[in-house]
C-alpha cells in the first residue's frame, strides 16, 4: 500500500542531490575513520589516558547519530514513529548532552593545552607541572635585584625562630571620639552645672530656704576636704596591704596644706555660677566661661546697682536664683530715662499731645519727661 | 620600761599559714610621751602573745599629726628560722641578723666608672674584673 504522496519535481531533484551529497559524505568520512583506526592499531598514537570526558561525549553523540538514523529508516520505510522508545533514547541522550555543554567549557583550556603539547611535542603531554599557574609571571622583573636583597635577611631572620612579640610603644589615652562635639558640649555644661549647685553661693542660699533644721558643721575648704579623704584612703591601703607607702614631695605639701586652716580664700573668692543661668546666649559662646573672667555685661556695668547687698562679685552672668531680683534690674533698665529706646517712645517724633499723654498714662510709672 | 600610760593595742590580727607567722596592725597610745622604741614595743607585744621577742618584727610606725597615738604592723614568726626565710633583708638587718656586704665606696665607684665605658650585657662582665 502506498500513500499518495503530493511531491513535485523541484523536491525531487533536491532529494536525489541531497542524497548524492550524503554519500559522498559518508564515503569521506569511512575513508578518514579507517585512517585513524589504522594509526592506533599500528601503535602510532596511543589511546590510553585520555581524557574520560570527551570520550564519554562521543559515545553519547554516536549513540544520538544511531538512534537518528533508525528513526529516518523507519520514516522511510513510512512506518509510524509514534510511541517509539528510540524516541525517548533521543531525548534523553540530547538533555544530558545539553548538560555536558558547560563542563565542556570549563576543560577547554586544558584540552587546547594538551592538544598543544601533543602536537608541539616540548614536555611529555601528562606533565602534571604544566597546568599549575606561574606565580613568577606576577612579580614585576624590575623588583628583582632589591628582593633578592631582602631575601638573605629574611632567611636569618626565620632562622631565629619564632620572634618575641613586642606590642607598639603607644601610650594610652582616654578615647572619646565617640561622643560628637554637641555632646561633649553638653558634658562640659552639665560638670559646670554640678560645680555651680555646690558652690558656696548656692549652698548659703538653700540654707536660707531650706525648712529643715539648721546644722552647724565644721567644714573644711575642697582641698583640705580633698585631701583628707586621700589620706583616708591611703591610710585603708596600708592597713590592708601590711605596706607604708613612699612619701612624694608633693604629697608632704599637700599634707602640710591640709593640716593648716587656709579658709581665707573663701572669704574672697566666690564661685561661678554661670552654668546655672537660662540664657539662650550661652550658645554663642565656644568655651565654657573661665573662672575668673569678667565679661562685658550688666555685671560690669556699673550704672546699676547689684542685687544682693552682700556680694559684689558673682561672676560674669546674673545667677538663676536670683531672677526676681534680676528682672526687677532689666526693668529698671528699661525704664531709666538714659536708655535711648525709651526715650523715642516717650518723645515721638510726631509731637501730638494726645499721644504723648497715652505713652505717659500706660508706663504708670515714674519716669522722667524731659519736656515738662 | 613599762609605764602605765604606754597602751598597746592590735587591731586585724591574721594568722598566715603559709608564711609561718602571725600579722597585725599595733596602735600605740602614748600621750604627753614622744615615739615608743621599737624594742620596748617588741617587748610588750612578745609578752601579749607569749612568745620570746627575737621572733618579733614590727616596722612601719607613724606618728598621727598633735602626738599621742603611733600605728604600726608587726609579724610573729613561729621560729627564726621561718623569720630568717621569709623576712626581707633589710629587716633582718635591723635586728643583727643578717649584714649586707659590699666592697668599699672608692671600689663601687671605680667599678660605676669601668662600666660606663661599656654598652649593654657586657657591664656585668667588667665588675668582675677589678684590677
Amino acid at each position: 500500500m502506498h500513500a499518495s504522496l503530493d511531491v513535485s519535481s523541484d523536491d525531487l531533484s533536491k532529494v536525489s542531490s541531497l542524497f548524492k551529497g550524503i554519500s559522498n559524505q559518508v564515503s569521506a568520512v569511512t575513508d578518514f575513520i579507517q585512517s585513524i583506526l589504522k594509526k592506533v592499531e599500528n601503535g602510532e598514537s596511543k589511546t590510553s589516558k585520555g581524557i574520560s570526558f570527551l570520550d564519554v561525549k562521543y559515545q553519547l553523540l554516536l549513540s544520538y547519530v544511531i538512534d537518528l538514523t533508525h528513526l529516518m529508516l523507519m520514516k522511510s520505510e513510512g512506518k509510524k514513529l509514534e510511541g517509539d522508545k528510540t524516541i525517548e533514547r533521543l531525548v534523553e541522550t540530547r538533555t544530558v548532552l545539553e548538560k555536558m555543554r558547560p563542563v565542556d567549557m570549563k576543560i577547554r583550556y586544558q584540552v587546547d593545552k594538551l592538544i598543544k603539547t601533543a602536537t608541539s611535542g616540548e614536555i611529555a603531554p601528562n606533565d602534571p607541572r604544566r597546568f599549575k599557574p606561574n606565580p613568577d609571571n606576577l612579580v614585576s622583573k624590575l623588583q628583582q635585584e632589591d628582593s633578592e636583597e631582602e631575601g638573605d635577611d629574611e632567611d636569618d631572620a626565620e632562622e631565629k625562630g619564632p620572634q618575641k612579640y613586642v606590642p607598639p610603644k603607644v601610650s594610652a589615652m582616654h578615647f572619646d571620639g565617640d561622643l560628637t562635639v554637641q555632646e561633649k558640649k553638653d558634658r562640659l555644661i552639665e560638670k559646670a552645672k554640678r560645680r555651680a549647685l555646690s558652690s558656696s553661693l548656692i549652698r548659703e542660699l538653700r540654707d536660707q530656704y531650706n525648712e529643715e533644721p539648721e546644722e552647724i558643721a565644721e567644714r573644711g575648704t575642697a582641698p583640705t576636704r580633698r585631701f583628707h579623704e586621700a589620706a583616708k584612703h591611703q591610710q585603708e591601703f596600708e592597713e590592708g596591704n601590711f605596706i607604708r607607702l613612699p612619701v612624694t614631695r608633693k604629697q608632704k605639701n599637700l599634707k602640710r596644706k591640709g593640716e593648716t586652716m587656709t579658709g581665707l580664700e573663701e572669704l574672697t573668692k566666690f564661685d561661678n555660677i554661670s552654668a546655672l543661668v537660662d540664657d539662650s546666649k550661652g550658645e554663642e559662646r565656644d568655651t565654657p566661661a573661665k573662672k575668673n573672667e569678667q565679661q562685658p555685661g550688666p555685671a560690669t556695668d556699673f550704672s546699676l546697682t547689684p542685687p544682693s547687698p552682700c556680694c559684689t562679685e558673682y561672676g560674669p552672668k546674673y545667677p538663676a536664683d536670683f531672677a526676681e531680683v534680676t528682672k526687677r534690674n532689666r526693668l529698671r533698665e528699661e525704664r531709666s530715662s538714659t536708655n535711648p529706646e525709651r526715650i523715642e517712645l516717650v518723645n515721638p517724633k510726631g509731637n501730638q499731645e494726645n499721644s504723648l499723654r497715652e505713652e505717659s498714662n500706660v508706663s504708670k510709672d515714674r519716669s522722667f519727661d524731659p519736656n515738662q | 620600761m613599762g609605764d602605765a600610760a604606754v597602751t598597746i593595742r592590735t587591731r586585724k590580727f591574721m594568722t598566715n599559714r603559709l608564711l609561718y607567722r602571725r600579722q597585725m596592725i599595733v596602735d600605740v597610745y602614748h600621750p604627753g610621751k614622744a615615739t615608743v622604741a621599737k624594742t620596748e614595743i617588741r617587748e610588750r607585744l612578745g609578752t601579749m602573745y607569749k612568745t620570746t621577742p627575737d621572733v618579733i618584727f614590727c616596722f612601719g610606725f607613724k606618728t598621727q599629726f598633735g602626738g599621742g597615738k603611733t600605728t604600726g604592723f608587726a609579724l610573729i614568726y613561729d621560729t627564726l628560722d621561718y623569720a630568717k626565710k621569709y623576712e626581707p633583708k633589710y629587716r633582718l638587718a635591723r635586728h643583727g641578723l643578717y649584714e649586707v656586704k659590699k666592697p668599699s665606696r672608692k671600689q663601687r665607684k671605680e667599678r660605676k666608672n669601668r662600666q660606663k665605658k661599656v654598652r649593654g650585657t657586657a657591664k656585668t662582665k667588667v665588675g668582675a674584673g677589678k684590677k
